[in-house]
């Protein structure tokens, strides 16, 4: 195990290291000037040279690379060419927040995916598979940002417009007067901003979750021991929740692993309709701004939890099954 | 934290008391006083309470608050009127008048000499001197900070000399219009920020906790958050003393709609900025303000004048006789906005009054075309020249909301007449790039004025010294020598009355040229609680009269 | 399959039914369904090539014969409804109403061939041997969520195709702005107007075009280069194995989005652009899976035949392995179209679609976001299409599924 581990870590290097030398490349050919916003547009032309120099981007493509690629192996970051903070500071900033409301999110659309899925497993065919079935299909071909619009205008506008005791904030993390709330108040507060991105994120998550938990349950019940615990004489509801649903569960849980990029990024659509103050938003800003540290650090930092989140997934697998064995 | 900012808060409001208290006595004894003590005195018209928090809301985050690297206009606004202290401010007539210099005297057209005021200082204690407008002049001079002062306001300043602790002086390249204006500024403390190398400024850990010498002192930002400020007791009475508020809350809300409504629901004391689609909606409540005012951002489509068929003058004043301007002002702006004709606006002192902008006239524009040997010769309701090629080009706009809506109906406008404009939203930086490198056929652009001088923008504009050079602002290539000989003397033009005929001269030459076709005036908008006094918006800007806001009685809205 | 032709001149029924049919049990009665009805009479040959349907009836096939009736009624009414439209299509001759005209003849013409040809061939035709593909036509067509679904699409492509003729309003005019500009839905404007006064039906109609085959294309890019790196990677194995799935890695490390961000901004966004770089982006999670597949067929009999017999490389990977991972590949397929609608419809949202004044439902969502809380349904029904087009793609994926794998059939 211990050798497996190390030799994936170290295959995954080169893998990083591919990742962001592609990403600097098309980054820094894509067109633009972080430095636009620095000066008016009546500077002279030899202000903006002067800039340019400054900030070193009048060297030659490769020599950046190198530099960067130099400051980035040692562990430097650098500072955002627009917000003038190091990089690691906002990411400081930025990370918590989205934790927050990924993580959340993840915890809801376990819990509610796999017991939709084991309960469609169960009543396979029947009306409520079939209904349920429909329904998260529904939820899985709706691209989020819609999903999110739709929730806001029903709960945090027609409600006040109808006067519904159950108004949302629309957008933001916390209230404008949350400091002069008190502490129940301000874990209240934030709840009540957490609504409504926290659905969206999990009512289109969810129904990915039911039917891959349906499928492995599906599977699993077709196996020859549950026919046996059935045969001994078993109670169905032990049957069901200790022998299949159990066993059914670990492949689901591994799919952990690969929720944790999306833990970092979070979804940038969701981020952006709820204004929600986390990477998402950063990220889109960052490129939007052509702020080459912000996003280079960013991206890295995403490839680097695909890579880890699979190796889990795949370590999980093997805690969970005993008979995988990885040497 | 924000328990202890609360307690902190509650204190001062206290003792704020007093003070208000004493400065109304300072009203009824000091009668000498009383023209400077005006703004101060008035606020207490409508029996507000001293202290207090003023809560505003804006869509984007401040830039750093250094005022020889900012150039975010917001961040501008608080620099000279909340943070820092300028040499000079604007009056409601847009006159100069004294601000940290206290008097001036011009030397001819060769110089002026500025006496500073001996009261003002930086909020560390130490005394705001003529070393420090110096050492900001001199780093606004080197190129290395890039600053919009050094490329705003004083390119036509050669240098600054500290005569005494309180006197400067500044020498002039060469006499020229609204030198007083070149001081708009503040200067920054050189004792904090000697040590940094010009490169550096822009990072300099200063911009983000700044030491500044205005009515309001910083104390804390949070980046995409929130910015605090807190009142400066020890600013001086002459230049209307410490405000009566005890904060100033400024809240990052990207989201308009979130914005309106905790305007609405009075989370918010004060909305900027307002987009046009909510503004019936603030005016019909009777417990908010809508402030609308001319701004400084004039919308234009750019024709590349060296790329056919805008080789032609006839041509492109077909375009802009096409164009309803006027509809798209009602329709995307709700009528918030006034049609433009130049870079000059309309509430200067130097606007030329009897210049109209071209009118709406499309049978006009295709006499214009066919006289111009464009007409449809295949019938297919587009227009082509001699040798077949149809009058087609690309429009190019950023993806913003507005310059969007903007392109489109102008493309609708523009095919009434046969002229079949594709139109391209991009992407800021992209459009940045394309339109830099002259890439273009027609682009959708807006330029806002750093200042109340007239003559910058057409000379960075419409100058042919710029048609050629790559990264400057005439990017519609204009080369005219008339045009080149009036900016000059414009420029030159130190007698009010003589500039402002040669500025209705040349702006007579850009409607017969029209390099750009000039599409409106944006009308600023913000919205306001009506329990916060003393708010006054004008083309200085939303927060021109910040140190005299105060509240009066509680947040009507906070109950509803 | 060809040897149904000669089978079915000298069929009858009674020989057809004698003949005994090694099926299974629940096989039994759709075999028994498709049993050769009589020889149908000339009589109902000419009424089918006068008016098709009607010979479907004359013989008593009621439910098809109505069907196709319908059909023809229907087309043959949008024909007369929007002559003038036709009519107009010789002298503007602009792609759009071309082949919105021969969409409009072909599926006239189609009919009408097909009503004649399933009374004289089809009818007649008795089906003994089972592919693989025909049993799971069988249990493809029992679904009926995903029949459901197929028929969204039918109909999505031909309100695609035929927009010109159907959409109720000009979806680019720009209409009087200050008159016509954000109507709620009316029985004028069905689906109410945006901004511009633009009619919201009709742009999602024209919408549709971008979105389908923007969906489709993309999906064909990414399933090919998808199946033959898969297919490389899994036969060939060793380095080349490593190398290919080391790449594949990095794709999927990337963050896709960001991606697509900066390659939208190096190359101006077209539709050519946006279709190449989705289809580019898409294919790993097809390499992988036909990787698996075809490594577990490698070590199968037929495969090693091949090679005893001396076959190239190429040969046997495109006509041997190819052919049997299909039917993984063409699930993944059919859910990747609705998966790239949605993430153009992103794209579109975040401003970096197609360009103006093409309509495209990502756009108008993002566009009615502007004015969300003041005019609803410039965001809510161009989602809706989105939801709807995508739901109808996931159905039919899933019933391939359901149908493909004989784990799942039931």
């Amino acid at each position: 195990m211990g050798t497996y581990l190390l030799k994936r870590l170290l295959g995954a290097i080169p893998l990083l290291l591919g990742v962001a030398t592609l990403i600097f490349f098309v980054l820094n050919l894509a067109p633009g000037d972080p430095t636009a916003r620095f000066y008016s547009p009546a500077a002279s032309p030899e202000v903006i040279e002067q800039l340019r120099r400054t900030y070193g981007l009048d060297q030659p493509i490769i020599v950046r690379y190198l530099a960067w690629l130099r400051a980035f192996v040692t562990g430097d970051f650098g500072s955002s060419l627009a917000q003038g903070r190091p990089v690691i500071d906002i990411i400081l900033d930025a990370l918590p927040n989205t934790i927050l409301l990924t993580g959340t999110s993840l915890v809801l659309v376990f819990l509610l995916g796999v017991a939709i899925g084991a309960y469609q497993a169960v009543r396979q065919h029947r009306w409520a598979d079939r209904v349920l079935s429909v329904v998260g299909l529904f939820f899985y071909s709706m691209p989020s940002f819609w999903l999110g619009l739709m929730l806001m205008l029903l709960f945090a506008y027609q409600a006040y417009q109808w006067n519904w005791p159950i108004a949302l904030p629309p957008t933001g993390m916390t209230s404008i007067d949350y400091d002069f709330l008190s502490p129940a108040g301000k874990i209240l507060d934030r709840i009540r901003h957490m609504i409504l991105p926290v659905t969206t994120l999990t009512l289109v998550l969810a129904a990915g979750i039911a039917r891959y938990t349906r499928g492995q349950m599906l599977e699993v019940i077709r196996q020859d021991y549950i026919r046996t615990a059935r045969a001994k004489g078993l109670p169905e509801r032990t049957v069901i929740l200790k022998h299949a649903l159990r066993n059914s569960l670990i492949p689901v849980i591994t799919l952990l692993g690969l929720y944790l990029p999306f833990l970092f990024s979070g979804t940038v659509f969701v981020g952006t309709i709820f204004a929600w103050p986390g990477m998402g938003r950063e990220i889109v800003n960052a490129i939007a701004q052509r702020d080459y540290p912000l996003v280079m650090a960013t991206t890295f930092l995403f490839a680097l939890l695909v890579v880890l989140g699979s190796l889990i997934a795949d370590v999980l697998y093997a805690v969970a099954d005993p008979r995988i064995r990885y040497d | 934290m924000d328990l202890a900012l609360l307690t902190e808060a509650r204190m001062r409001g206290r003792i704020e008391d007093v003070v208000a208290r004493s400065r109304r006595r300072a009203c009824r004894l000091v009668p000498l006083l009383a023209t400077l003590l005006a703004a101060a005195c008035g606020r207490d018209a409508g029996a507000p309470r001293a202290g207090g928090t003023v809560i505003i809301g804006m869509r984007a985050d401040f830039g750093g608050f250094n005022p020889i690297t900012n150039t975010d206009q917001y961040t501008d606004e608080i620099i000279k009127y909340a943070l820092f202290t300028p040499l000079v401010q604007y009056d409601e007539n847009l006159e100069v008048r004294p601000y940290l210099a206290e008097s001036w005297e011009l030397l001819g057209d060769t110089g002026v000499v500025f006496r500073l005021r001996r009261d003002v200082r930086w909020h560390d204690g130490r005394p705001v001197t003529a070393q420090d407008v110096k050492f900001t002049f001199d780093l606004a001079k080197d190129p290395a900070t890039a600053s919009l002062i050094g490329s705003a306001y004083i390119t036509e300043v050669a240098r600054a000399e500290v005569v005494d602790s309180y006197t400067v002086r500044f020498d002039f390249v060469r006499p020229h219009a609204q030198a007083l204006e070149d001081f708009w500024w503040a200067p920054a403390p050189r004792h904090l920020l000697e040590n940094v190398p010009p490169a550096d400024l822009r990072n300099a850990p200063f911009n983000r906790a700044p030491v500044g010498s205005g009515p309001y002192r910083f104390v804390e930002w949070r980046a995409n958050d929130r910015l605090v400020l807190e009142r400066n007791p020890d600013f001086p009475e002459a230049l209307g003393g410490p405000p009566a508020l005890e904060r100033l809350v400024f809240r990052v809300v990207p989201e308009p709609a979130t914005l309106l409504t905790e305007l609405l629901t009075g989370g918010l004391h004060v909305d900027i900025p307002v987009v046009p689609d909510q503004a019936a909606r603030i005016e019909s409540d009777p417990n908010l303000e809508l402030f609308s005012f001319p701004s400084r951002t004039v919308y234009f489509i750019g024709w590349n004048t060296r790329r056919e068929p805008f080789t032609d003058a006839r041509v492109r004043r077909a375009m802009t006789l096409a164009i309803d301007r006027q509809e798209i002002i009602a329709a995307l702006l709700e009528g918030y906005g006034r049609p433009a004709v130049s870079t000059i606006p309309p509430w200067s002192p130097l606007y030329p009054e009897g210049v109209q902008p071209l009118p709406y006239a499309p049978q006009w524009a295709a006499q214009l075309l066919d006289s111009a040997g464009w007409t449809d010769r295949n019938g297919d309701g587009i227009r082509e020249n001699a040798a077949g090629r149809p009058l087609r080009f690309t429009l190019l706009s950023s993806d913003a909301p507005l310059n969007r809506n903007v392109v489109s109906v102008v493309q609708g406008h523009l095919r009434a007449v046969g002229v079949d404009a594709q139109v391209r939203a991009l992407e800021f930086q992209t459009l940045l790039t394309q339109h830099r490198a002259r890439d273009f056929d027609a682009v959708l652009s807006n330029w806002v004025l750093d200042n109340f001088q007239v003559a910058s923008a057409p000379a960075a504009l419409f100058h042919s010294r710029w048609a050629d050079v790559p990264r400057s602002a005439n990017r519609s290539s204009f080369a005219n020598p008339r045009a080149d000989s009036l900016i000059e003397a414009g420029a030159a033009e130190t007698d009010p009355e003589r500039a402002r005929r040669i500025w209705a001269e040349f702006t007579e030459l850009l409607n017969q040229e029209q390099p750009f076709t000039f599409m409106f005036w944006l009308d600023e908008l913000a919205g306001a609680s009506r329990s916060v006094r003393g708010v006054v918006m004008d083309p200085r800007g939303e927060f021109v009269s910040i140190a005299n806001w105060s509240l009066g009685g509680p947040p009507a809205a906070n109950g509803r | 399959m060809d040897d149904a032709a000669p089978r079915s001149i000298a069929s009858d029924p009674e020989s057809a039914g004698s003949t005994p049919v090694p099926v299974r049990e629940e096989e039994r009665g759709a075999i028994a369904a498709e049993r050769p009805p009589a020889p149908v009479p000339r009589r109902a040959v000419l009424l089918s090539a006068v008016l098709p349907g009607a010979g479907h009836v004359a013989i008593g096939a009621w439910a098809r014969g109505l069907l196709v009736l319908l059909g023809w009624g229907l087309l043959l009414a949008l024909a007369y409804l929007t002559r003038g439209r036709l009519a107009a299509v010789r002298r503007t001759s602009t792609l759009d109403d071309d082949v919105a005209a021969a969409t409009l003849l072909g599926l006239l013409v189609l009919l009408w061939a097909w009503a004649l040809y399933d009374l004289l061939v089809a009818r007649r035709r008795v089906h003994v041997r089972d592919s693989q593909w025909r049993i799971a036509a069988r249990h493809f067509r029992r679904n009926r969520t995903a029949l459901a679904g197929l028929g969204v699409i039918v109909v999505l492509y031909l309100a695609a195709l035929l927009a010109p003729l159907i959409a109720p309003h000009d979806p680019i005019a720009i209409g009087d702005l200050v008159r016509t500009g954000f109507l709620p839905p009316s029985r004028e404007y069905w689906l109410g107007t945006d901004r511009f006064g633009r009619d919201v039906l009709s742009r999602i109609l024209y919408g549709a075009r971008i979105s389908l085959s923007i969906g489709f294309v993309a999906t064909a890019i990414s399933v090919t280069v998808g199946l033959l790196l898969g297919a490389v990677a899994g036969y060939v194995g060793g380095r080349v194995d490593a190398l290919l799935m080391r790449f594949t890695d990095m794709v999927l490390a990337f963050p896709r989005l960001i991606l697509l961000i900066l390659v939208v901004a190096l190359f101006e966004p077209s539709l050519g652009v946006i279709i190449v770089v989705l289809g580019l982006t898409q294919w790993p999670g097809t390499t992988r899976i036909v990787r698996g597949e075809v490594l577990s067929l490698r070590e199968r009999e037929f495969i090693q035949a091949a090679h005893a017999l001396g076959m190239r490389r190429t040969r046997i990977i495109l006509r041997h392995l190819v052919p049997n991972v299909l039917a993984p590949v063409i699930v993944a397929a059919t859910l990747g179209v609705g998966n790239t609608i949605v993430l153009e419809a992103g794209l579109s949202f975040l401003g970096l679609g197609v360009p103006e004044p093409t309509p495209s439902w990502g756009k108008m969502v993002a566009e009615g976001s502007e004015v969300l809380f003041g005019a609803w349904w410039l965001a809510t029904f161009p989602g809706l299409a989105i939801v709807v087009t995508v739901l109808a793609f996931n159905l039919v994926g899933d019933g391939l599924r359901d149908a493909l794998d004989p784990r799942l059939r039931s």
